[in-house]
C-alpha cells in the first residue's frame, strides 16, 4: 500500500487531475459540427484574431458553457457520492441509491407534464430537498449509528418514486414522453448559463475540504469517531446536507446523470487510497471531466442527433470501473 | 504533570441499559501508573461501565470525573486527550494502511486544518513497534490477521497518548504469547511515563498477573479493591456461577473450573 499522504502529494495530484480536467474542457471545445485547433480555440477564448467571429461565437457562447456546466454537475455529483459513502461508510452510497435524483425527477416530470419549463429546474430542486427530508425524517439519520438503516430508507423511497415516475411516463401524452425520458437519462443540450452549478460546486468543496480529515476518522465507524473526539451527529449531518445541496445543484442543471456519483469516487479510492483530504477534491475534478467528455461524445458521436449524457457516462463507467476493480482485486 | 492527580474518579456511579442495571454506587479512584482489571461473567455489563468510564454513554446516576473535572462538562476533543478507548472489535468498509489507522488517534492534537508531521509519525511508528508490528505499516488492515490487528489497534490506542487508556478485551485474538507482550508493552507504559490502565480481562491468570487494583462486577453490583484480594475462591465462583478451584505456583496464581 501506499504511504501516508503528505501536503506535498496532495497538492501534486490534484493539480494532475486539474490537467486532467482541462485536456476535457479542451477537446469539449474543439470538438462538434465545426472541428476546431487548439489554436483557434484560444484565440477565440483571448478574444485575439486568428478565429472567425462565427467560430469564436461556437466556443465562448455553446461549447464553453456547456462544457463548464457539464464539468460542474459531473464535479458535484462525484462529491456528492464520496461524501455520502464515507458518512454511510457504505462504498454503494451514492444520490441515486438515496432516492434524491429519483425525488428530483419526480418534481421536473410533473413541471413537464404541467407543460410549465420555466418550473423544471425550481420542481427538481424542491423534490430533491423533498426527499433528502423524508429519507431523513424516517430514517432518524441524527442517530449516526443507524446508516444501514438510513441506505435501506433510502434505497426504498427510491423505489416509491421510481413507481411515480412510470405513473408519469404512462400517463403523459407521447410528444411529451421523449423529453421526459431525456430528462431522466441526463441531458446537458439546454445548458447556458454554468455559473450557479460551479458557484455551488465550490460552496461544496470548501466544506468538504474542512470536514476532510474528521470524514477520515468517521471512516472507521461513529463510535470510533467518538472516542477520536469527533462530534459525528453534527459531523455526518453537516455532511449530508452538503452532499444533498450537492446532489440536487447537479441534478436540476442536467437531469439524472448516473454512475458518477458512485463510480468515480470508488475507483479513484482503489487508485489513490482513501484520505478524504485527496479523495473529496480529486473526485470534484475527475467527475468533473469525465462529464465533460462524456457529454462532448454525447452531442458529437451521432451529431446532429444528441444522446442523452447519462447514457455515456454509464457506458464510460461501468466498463471502466469493472477493470479497476477487477484489477485491484 | 510531575503532581499525581487521580486520572478517572466515580462517584456512586450507575450504570445500566434500560431498567437493567449492572452497578448502582460505584466510587473508584485510579492514579496515574494504575493498572485496573475489570472481570465479571458475559452480559454483567463490563462493556457498559468502560463506555461509561469513557464517556461515550450517559450514567444512570452519579458520575465520571477525569483529571479532576466532570466529564460531561468537556468537549469530544478535550475528552479524546484525556482519555484513550481501545473498542472489542473494529470493522472496516474501507481499505486503510495500518500507519494511517494509528495516525487517526492524532486527530484530538492536531487543529482542524492541520495535517500530521513528522512528531506524529514518529510516535505512530513507534507505537506499532511496541506491539512488534511496524513491518505491517503499509499493509491494509483489512488484509491482516485478527490478532495482527488487534496489535494495530494497540498500537493506535497508545499513539493517542492519553493519560488515561480504557481497554476492552486487549488480549483477544491474541495467542497466549502475544498477550503477554502487548501486556508488558501496556504495563510499561504504566510504569515509564505513568499512563494509567483500565481494561476488561477475560483471563483472570493475567489480571492477576498485571493489575493492581480490580472491578468484579456482576449480579447487578460492582466491588472493587486491590485485586490480589479482591479475587478469591468464594468470590469468583459466586461470580460465575460455577465453583473454581485456585491454582498457586509461587507468586503466580490462577482459577480452574472445580
Amino acid at each position: 500500500m501506499r504511504d501516508h499522504l503528505t501536503p506535498t502529494r496532495t497538492l501534486g495530484v490534484v493539480a494532475l487531475c486539474a490537467a486532467v480536467a482541462l485536456v476535457a474542457v479542451a477537446f469539449a471545445l474543439m470538438t462538434g459540427s465545426v472541428r476546431l485547433g487548439a489554436g483557434e480555440v484560444w484565440h477565440a477564448l483571448a478574444r485575439q484574431p486568428g478565429v472567425s467571429d462565427a467560430n469564436a461565437d461556437i466556443v465562448n457562447a455553446l461549447r464553453l458553457p456547456r462544457a463548464l456546466c457539464a464539468f460542474a454537475v459531473g464535479g458535484l455529483l462525484a462529491i456528492a457520492g464520496a461524501l455520502m459513502q464515507i458518512v454511510l461508510r457504505n462504498p454503494l452510497a451514492d444520490p441515486y441509491v438515496l432516492g434524491i435524483s429519483g425525488g428530483a425527477a419526480v418534481g421536473a416530470l410533473l413541471a413537464i407534464l404541467a407543460g410549465a419549463a420555466t418550473l423544471i429546474a425550481p420542481a427538481a430542486y424542491a423534490g430533491a430537498l423533498l426527499s433528502t427530508l423524508i429519507v431523513f425524517t424516517l430514517a432518524g439519520a441524527h442517530e449516526a449509528r443507524g446508516s444501514t438503516r438510513l441506505l435501506l430508507t433510502g434505497v426504498v423511497v427510491a423505489a416509491g418514486w421510481g413507481a411515480l415516475i412510470a405513473l408519469i411516463l404512462s400517463l403523459a401524452p407521447s410528444a411529451q414522453v421523449k423529453g421526459m425520458l431525456f430528462w431522466l437519462l441526463g441531458d446537458l443540450s439546454g445548458a447556458a448559463n454554468p455559473w450557479p452549478a460551479l458557484l455551488a460546486l465550490a460552496i461544496v468543496l470548501v466544506i468538504a475540504l474542512a470536514l476532510a480529515r474528521s470524514l477520515n476518522v468517521l471512516a472507521r465507524g461513529s463510535e470510533h469517531a467518538i472516542a477520536l473526539g469527533v462530534n459525528v451527529g453534527r459531523l455526518a449531518m453537516g455532511a449530508h446536507a452538503a452532499a444533498a445541496f450537492a446532489a440536487a445543484a447537479a441534478v436540476t442543471q442536467a437531469g439524472s446523470v448516473g454512475f458518477v456519483g458512485l463510480i468515480v469516487p470508488h475507483a479513484l479510492r482503489i487508485v489513490l487510497g482513501n484520505d478524504q483530504r485527496l479523495l473529496l477534491p480529486a473526485s470534484a475534478l475527475v467527475g468533473g471531466a469525465l462529464v465533460v467528455v462524456a457529454d462532448t461524445l454525447a452531442r458529437s458521436l451521432f451529431a446532429p442527433q444528441q444522446i442523452p449524457v447519462g447514457v455515456i457516462t454509464a457506458l464510460i463507467g461501468v466498463p471502466s470501473f469493472l477493470w479497476l476493480q477487477r484489477r485491484s482485486a | 504533570m510531575s503532581t499525581a492527580a487521580t486520572v478517572l474518579a466515580t462517584d456512586r456511579l450507575g450504570v445500566g441499559i434500560g431498567p437493567r442495571m449492572f452497578c448502582d454506587a460505584l466510587s473508584l479512584r485510579v492514579e496515574p501508573g494504575d493498572v485496573w482489571g475489570i472481570v465479571g461473567p458475559n452480559g454483567a455489563g463490563k462493556t457498559t461501565l468502560l463506555r461509561t468510564l469513557a464517556g461515550l454513554r450517559e450514567p444512570q446516576a452519579g458520575n465520571v470525573k477525569l483529571d479532576g473535572r466532570p466529564l460531561s462538562s468537556m468537549t469530544l476533543a478535550e475528552r479524546a486527550r484525556r482519555r484513550a478507548v481501545l473498542p472489542q472489535d473494529s470493522i472496516d468498509a474501507f481499505s486503510l494502511s495500518a500507519l494511517d489507522c494509528v495516525l487517526a488517534a492524532r486527530h484530538p492534537h492536531l487543529a482542524w486544518y492541520a495535517w500530521e508531521g513528522d512528531g506524529d509519525r514518529r510516535i505512530a511508528h513507534d507505537a506499532l513497534a511496541a506491539f512488534g508490528v511496524e513491518a505491517l505499516a503499509l499493509r491494509d488492515v483489512r488484509t491482516l490477521s485478527g490478532g495482527e490487528r488487534r496489535r494495530v489497534a494497540l498500537a493506535q490506542l497508545v499513539a493517542q497518548d492519553s493519560p488515561l487508556m480504557l481497554l476492552d478485551e486487549p488480549s483477544s485474538h491474541l495467542d497466549i504469547g502475544q498477550q503477554v507482550a502487548a501486556l508488558d508493552a501496556l504495563t510499561a507504559l504504566a510504569r515509564t511515563a505513568r499512563k494509567a490502565l483500565v481494561m476488561v480481562l477475560h483471563d483472570l491468570h493475567l489480571v492477576l498477573r498485571y493489575c493492581d487494583h480490580a472491578i468484579a462486577i456482576g449480579n447487578g453490583r460492582a466491588e472493587c479493591g486491590d485485586a490480589g484480594s479482591l479475587l478469591t475462591e468464594a468470590r469468583l465462583s459466586t461470580l460465575f456461577g460455577r465453583p473454581l478451584k485456585e491454582l498457586r505456583d509461587g507468586a503466580s496464581r490462577t482459577f480452574v473450573p472445580r
